[in-house]
């Protein structure tokens, strides 16, 4: 197994969709400190607490990490999850490599845990750049101070990098139904393309039936229903039960779509 | 004294005993229907170079999938020296392959390529097998460049190296001609038969019948997913109405033979002539024509070209578009 994750890691790390990615999600933060900086706070009406960090994103420059989660979580680092998850068997498939390695005595279900455990570390990557990369031009932008919420609780700059690194751990697990979706969709076609659309298609899918009231109760199976839950960490007390719901939700699908993607790949004929 | 490639390849001697290649009964029908494989039985012996012959879609890359685990075949029993083949099992590593266009990691160099290649298959990345198998390759001038900028066939040497590595004592290469040029094409001739004469055993397929008459010395045709005809060579091409004969007057000995009844054509090849009988004709008669007209005869053999006789297996077994 540690020679299956040092090669899986040896072949992503070096490659330009790996950094590109990467710096995308380093970049997107800046930019959103950059327009905070040159256009004020936002007064929109918003949607949810984790929303409400882009109206005092001005006031401290931890406030900018919780911005930019809010802002890139339900699209841009879906996307990237999907990619990370979603290109660990097509991308082998299409270089020709998975015959290859396939047809020497490597166990497909080390292989596969190999790949899963790769696109998670990069998924961690990806969320902490958001993070971090908000942090350091927040705190250049707008200093560092204690942050006081729209509701005027005011959270120590210690309890607010606690609150950020749980709240981008949070992310991190609120993707994990999305990126093993594309994760077995990956065992299952050659198409790249087709694997990361699948997981950025399901989020899609999810927040528009999030949208709909008609459905009630139902919406808090969906995938995307507590990716923002986050937010309740910043009130006080700080209520952890919508987080939990959340995990609880992520688990079943991360479960039956990480077994679907063993099952099917343990038994498919290798023909790419 | 072994060394280090020979190291590699020390298998229990029980185990190499065994047939390279044992498949009985084969069976593959994919999810759309179609019959791959439909009941194919076929044995390599150790040291042979043999060949898979068939049209293209006869079912040839298929069944060397199914030889190493990559395709679960619906019925049959493959044993590779003695061993069932199954997805991921150890005997695997006892072969060397090349399916299809080899595929590489394009952004990383050769070398990393089968470093990384060596290390996922529980060996050390910096093992003395890569360089073995990189100059056996005759790799060495490109290895440390990036994938994506080789040529095609720097990427079928590189597949071949890899292939190659840790020496396995079988190799499976399925059309390792393809898309070669005409120089290309004589070097991997000419390393499958210098690996040959190290006693590898090796299965290839193609439909190239020249490059396999000229490397094999056994062959098996496949037809609709089934063996229709496998033996030596020799055992393949006999089965003809045409003969190679060498005389000690070959002018004279083509006069002679056109005139008899029963002979259809005589021409001169190389340092005798082949003749060509009417079916009903029998061969032993030849050589008493040329007694009768003394000349000495030094040699008569069947002359019939692989492709001959491959596409009269075909034709005798319904091929279409015959």
């Amino acid at each position: 197994m540690g020679s299956l994750l040092r090669t899986e890691l040896a072949k992503q790390l070096p490659r330009p969709r790996t950094w590109l990615t990467l710096a995308f999600m380093a970049f997107i933060p800046m930019l959103i400190t950059v327009a905070f900086a040159l256009g004020g706070t936002a007064h929109a009406a918003q949607s949810s607490i984790a929303n409400d960090f882009l109206l005092v994103a001005t006031k401290s420059g931890l406030d900018m990490p919780l911005a930019a989660l809010d802002a890139t979580a339900p699209f841009l680092l879906v996307v990237a999850a999907s990619l990370f998850a979603g290109e660990a068997i097509t991308a082998e498939a299409s270089w020709g490599t998975l015959r290859a390695l396939l047809s020497k005595p490597i166990s497909r279900s080390r292989l596969l845990a190999s790949k899963a455990i790769v696109g998670t570390s990069l998924i961690v990557v990806a969320c902490l750049a958001v993070s971090v990369f908000g942090l350091i031009s927040g705190a250049i932008a707008f200093g560092w101070h204690p942050i006081v919420t729209p509701d005027a609780v005011t959270f120590s700059q210690e309890a607010t990098l606690v609150k950020i690194l749980v709240a981008t751990l949070y992310t991190v697990i609120s993707l994990a139904s999305l990126a093993s979706f594309s994760f077995f969709i990956s065992t299952v076609t050659d198409s790249t393309i087709g694997a990361v659309a699948s997981g950025t298609g399901l989020a899609i899918v999810s927040e528009i039936l999030d949208n709909i009231p008609a459905l009630g109760h139902l919406r808090v199976i969906l995938p995307t229903h507590y990716m923002l839950a986050w937010g309740e960490l910043f009130i006080q007390p700080a209520n952890w039960t919508p987080m939990l719901i959340g995990i609880a939700v992520q688990l079943p699908y991360t479960i039956i779509f990480c077994a679907l993607a063993w099952w099917w790949f343990t038994r498919k004929d290798i023909l790419s | 004294m072994y060394s280090i490639i020979d190291m590699y390849s020390m298998q229990p001697s029980s185990m190499l005993q065994a047939l390279p290649v044992q498949v009985n009964g084969l069976v593959k029908r994919f999810r759309n229907g179609v019959v791959a494989v439909n009941g194919l039985n076929l044995s390599v012996e150790s040291g042979q170079v043999f060949g898979l012959l068939g049209l293209n879609g006869a079912g040839k890359t298929t069944t060397l999938r199914m030889l190493l685990g990559l395709v679960r075949p619906e019925r049959g029993i493959i044993l590779i020296f003695g061993n069932p083949v199954t997805p991921g099992a150890p005997v695997l590593k006892n072969i060397g392959s090349l399916i299809d266009t080899p595929g590489f990691v394009p952004h990383l160099t050769g070398l990393q390529n089968l470093a990384l290649y060596w290390e996922a298959a529980g060996y050390g990345r910096k093992s003395p097998a890569i360089e073995e198998a990189v100059v056996l390759a005759n790799l060495e001038d490109a290895i440390d460049r990036e994938v994506r900028s080789y040529s095609f066939g720097m990427r079928q040497r590189l597949g071949i190296a890899r292939a190659l590595l840790g020496s396995p004592p079988l190799l499976i290469l399925d059309e390792p001609t393809t898309g070669l040029d005409p120089k290309q094409v004589r070097e991997m001739r000419s390393l499958i038969l210098k690996l040959a004469a190290q006693g590898k055993t090796i299965l290839l397929s193609s439909h190239l019948l020249n490059e396999v008459e000229q490397v094999c010395s056994h062959a098996a045709v496949i037809h609709h997913g089934r063996i229709v005809a496998s033996g030596s060579l020799d055992d393949l091409t006999r089965q003809s109405n045409m003969l190679y004969m060498e005389v000690s007057n070959s002018p004279v000995a083509s006069s002679v033979l056109r005139k008899a009844v029963g002979v259809i054509s005589v021409h001169d090849e190389g340092n005798g002539i082949v003749v060509e009988l009417a079916p009903w004709m029998q061969r032993e008669t030849i050589p008493r024509i040329l007694l009768n007209a003394n000349i000495d005869m030094t040699a008569m053999m069947p002359r019939r070209k692989l492709e001959e006789a491959f596409l009269g297996m075909l034709e005798e077994n319904g091929a279409e578009g015959m």
